[in-house]
């Protein structure tokens, strides 16, 4: 498995610019928004797009599998099925935790919070993202498996996006009951 | 060591039905045309592909029973199929070390250095020669005991086949298995100990080289000389304009008792078109 993440990071490698753009951008307006107060359900509705964005990059892993016709091969490599499956899970939880992180100490240093400032609603919402990230490549992961073509990766795309607003929804109304 | 007994496999207007025996210490050739099923044999060697009927066997152990332990011997190059391209050769070294407990960095990179691949580009920006070298450096550089080449030299011009068979020939010894699949005859010619024709899923003739070399010619004969020849050891016969090519595995029958008959000397190019399109 450690030869597949190796292979999965080296090739997010050619796509770290973004990958730190958008985090970067994640951290700093949650950041932004605890401070203006502007609404704590918009901290919530940025972990949730991480969780999304995070869940993409790990069906991009899959993508990139499948591009040059790479699947075959793979699979004669001394793995079984089962431990490539696992990678990709994986693969998807190492980069929430490491993006979790990155977005609170942006939090940290931009605002210099003292670290024993834990009831931060962003720091707060970073740990709450990575149940999420778990629940949603839980299922998402496994039905990216199940499709090959060009159409059913719309409609999973498509299905993100849902699953995003829906998200979102969810958030606002536990916010909402519990602060207001 | 490799053991195929009446595998079958059925798809949508296809099906495969065959068996192959591959000793220790031999090269074995398969050849056929396109969609014969030669990739699908190799698929289902791998486990890459679930079978209807029949049994594998490789090293000794039923194929369903086949451990990580016992895919670390096996080297595969796919034409089609290899590592994403956009890893560059370097990136290829901790993906191997760490897939292979006999990875040998230094011979991988002594043969990157022989081949001058450069090591930092990525393997899209490879010529077609150089990709074909890297995946046969990638199977050869864990120091297998079976290979398994799924037209290796396929689009490369003849200072490139030569060199991967130069690569191959090395490797090879008493221990060692290698199958090879190609479309080019004069590299199995000069390689394979043995050759499988395979052709609609089915093997068709399984003939070691030597013999097709020796024993199997190529009969051009008119239409009068074809009534009168003795067809007890003509295989397969196609009609020309001159009259009938006859193929046979007793040329020297042949030699001594028609002088004047004109004969070829058999070759892997000419037995697979008489077997494909003669009688």
């Amino acid at each position: 498995m450690k030869a597949l993440l190796i292979k999965d990071f080296k090739l997010m490698k050619q796509q770290i610019f973004i990958y730190i753009i958008i985090i970067a951008c994640i951290g700093i307006v949650s950041y932004m928004e605890t401070i203006v107060h502007l609404s704590i359900n918009f901290v919530f509705m940025d972990i949730s797009f991480l969780a999304i964005i995070i869940t993409i990059l790990s069906m991009n892993a899959i993508n990139n599998d499948e591009s040059f016709n790479s699947c075959p091969y793979i699979l004669s490599l001394p793995i079984n099925r089962q431990t490539y499956i696992i990678e990709k899970y994986a693969f998807g939880m190492i980069l929430g935790i490491v993006s979790m992180i990155t977005i609170w100490m942006i939090n940290l240093i931009i605002g210099l919070i003292p670290i024993n400032r834990l009831h931060d609603f962003a720091s707060i919402a970073c740990v709450l993202s990575l149940p999420l990230m778990i629940t949603i490549q839980s299922f998402i992961i496994p039905i990216r498996f199940m499709i090959h073509d060009r159409k059913g990766k719309n409609a999973l795309l498509f299905l993100i996006c849902i699953l995003f607003i829906y998200c979102c929804l969810c958030w606002f109304k536990i916010i909402n009951q519990l602060y207001l | 060591m490799l053991k195929v007994e009446n595998i079958q496999k059925q798809y949508d207007g296809f099906a495969l039905d065959c068996s192959l025996n591959i000793e220790k210490g031999c090269i074995t050739g398969l050849v056929g045309r396109n969609g014969a099923g030669k990739s699908t044999l190799f698929k289902a060697i791998l486990g890459l592909i679930s079978i209807d009927n029949g049994n594998i066997t490789l090293f000794d152990k039923d194929i369903s029973d086949i451990t990580i332990k016992d895919k670390q011997r096996i080297g595969v190059v796919f034409t089609d199929s290899g590592f994403n391209e956009y890893l560059t050769i370097k990136d290829l070294i901790p993906i191997l070390n760490n897939l292979y407990h006999d990875f040998d960095k230094e011979y991988f990179l002594n043969q990157v250095n022989k081949f001058q691949l450069p090591l930092k580009k990525k393997i899209k920006e490879l010529s077609n020669g150089m990709k074909a070298k890297l995946k046969i450096i990638i199977a050869l550089s864990h120091h297998p005991d079976l290979l398994i080449l799924d037209e290796p030299t396929a689009g490369l011009d003849i200072i490139s086949r030569d060199e991967i068979l130069k690569m191959l020939r090395d490797f090879m010894d008493e221990n060692h298995i290698i199958l090879i699949s190609s479309h080019i005859s004069s590299d199995l010619g000069g390689l394979c100990d043995d050759i499988y024709f395979i052709d609609q899923g089915h093997i068709i003739l399984h003939e070691d080289t030597d013999v097709i070399l020796s024993h199997y010619g190529l009969l051009k004969v008119t239409d009068n000389g074809y009534d009168t020849l003795d067809k007890a050891y003509i295989i397969k016969t196609k009609h020309e304009n001159y009259g009938y090519s006859c193929l046979t595995n007793q040329k020297q029958f042949y030699i001594e008792n028609y002088p004047d008959i004109v004969m070829e000397n058999g070759n892997i190019d000419d037995l697979m078109f008489m077997l494909l399109r003669g009688e």
